[in-house]
């Protein structure tokens, strides 16, 4: 069990040096920046050089619901695909499986692409429309 | 390990608590996402591999985006002016140990937890993908069909609403 925890020491390594770049760009910032010397002009969102419109929070159209909606689908999609990958190779490898690891995928594959060409056809992705 | 776990299990709960107690719900939605990965900490030190990395994909990577997108739609993201606390309190209290005391009492006294149990096997990813892609690999298409016929169902409804909107 350890063992496998050990596995993860380098995503551990990894969070930690997420943190502590995005912590230290926080405190280094309020550590250089002049704290004392703050005016309206300063305080405001830079945005791009224009002057800020509107409030930051604006709300969005609902249209892109959708999107989010196909976006759980085709992660759920990707779920599956984990323990194939893990599988695929060696599967490949043994005559046996080979075409069976290869076709079982792309047709699992191809039944979801003929719904994202239904939902691209019906401009789903377009929150223009 | 133990102090792992204890530690784990209080970050969980008490960002879900935290989720539920913030006014702001961008707030909530981050200690939301905080839960669900500890949820998935969790997971790992049980060696349950698959269900951990399930857990960050469906849940972290889009549940935690679905709900920032709602949120998103909303007017007003600050919780101002609104109670979150239900006025009589110690009833909800009351309930909520009713509850669990009732749940408690009832898996302490049943024959299960006094069973031994066989040592848990032990299910790698490897295994998993074996027999998903040999046993499992008609369902697996059937899981595939499922997700686009509920992807149609939501391109559909969705335009459907529009047009609606659109001729109304």
């Amino acid at each position: 069990m350890d063992s496998q925890v050990a596995q993860y020491v380098p995503v551990l390594m990894l969070i930690g040096l997420a943190v502590l770049i995005t912590g230290g760009m926080m405190v280094v910032s309020v550590l250089l920046g002049k704290r004392g010397r703050r005016t309206t002009i300063k305080d405001t969102a830079y945005e791009c050089g224009m002057l800020p419109v509107g409030a930051g929070n604006t709300r969005l159209s609902v249209k892109f619901h959708l999107v989010a909606m196909l976006f759980i689908l085709f992660d759920i999609e990707v779920v599956f695909l984990y323990p194939w990958a893990v599988v695929f190779k060696r599967m490949l490898a043994h005559p046996d499986t080979a075409n069976l690891i290869f076709f079982a995928m792309l047709s699992f594959l191809g039944v979801l692409f003929v719904g994202y060409l239904y939902a691209l056809k019906k401009k789903a992705f377009d929150w223009t429309h | 390990m133990h102090t792992g776990f204890l530690l784990l299990a209080l970050l969980t709960l008490a960002s879900a608590g935290a989720a539920m107690c913030l006014r702001n719900l961008v707030h909530c939605a981050l200690c939301v996402a905080i839960s669900f990965v500890s949820l998935a900490a969790l997971f790992l030190t049980l060696d349950a591999e698959f269900v951990g990395f399930a857990q960050i994909l469906v849940y972290v990577g889009a549940v935690a985006i679905l709900i920032v997108i709602a949120i998103l739609l909303t007017r007003d993201i600050s919780g101002h002016g609104q109670s979150l606390v239900f006025k009589p309190w110690t009833l909800g209290v009351g309930v909520g140990a009713l509850v669990a005391g009732s749940l408690v009492s009832a898996v302490t006294s049943s024959a299960f937890t006094h069973r031994e149990l066989p040592p848990a096997p032990a299910a790698t990813v490897r295994q998993l993908g074996e027999s998903l892609m040999t046993t499992y690999v008609v369902p697996l298409e059937i899981i595939g069909l499922l997700l686009t016929a509920a992807l149609l169902g939501a391109v559909l409804l969705a335009r459907r609403e529009n047009e609606g909107g659109g001729r109304s």
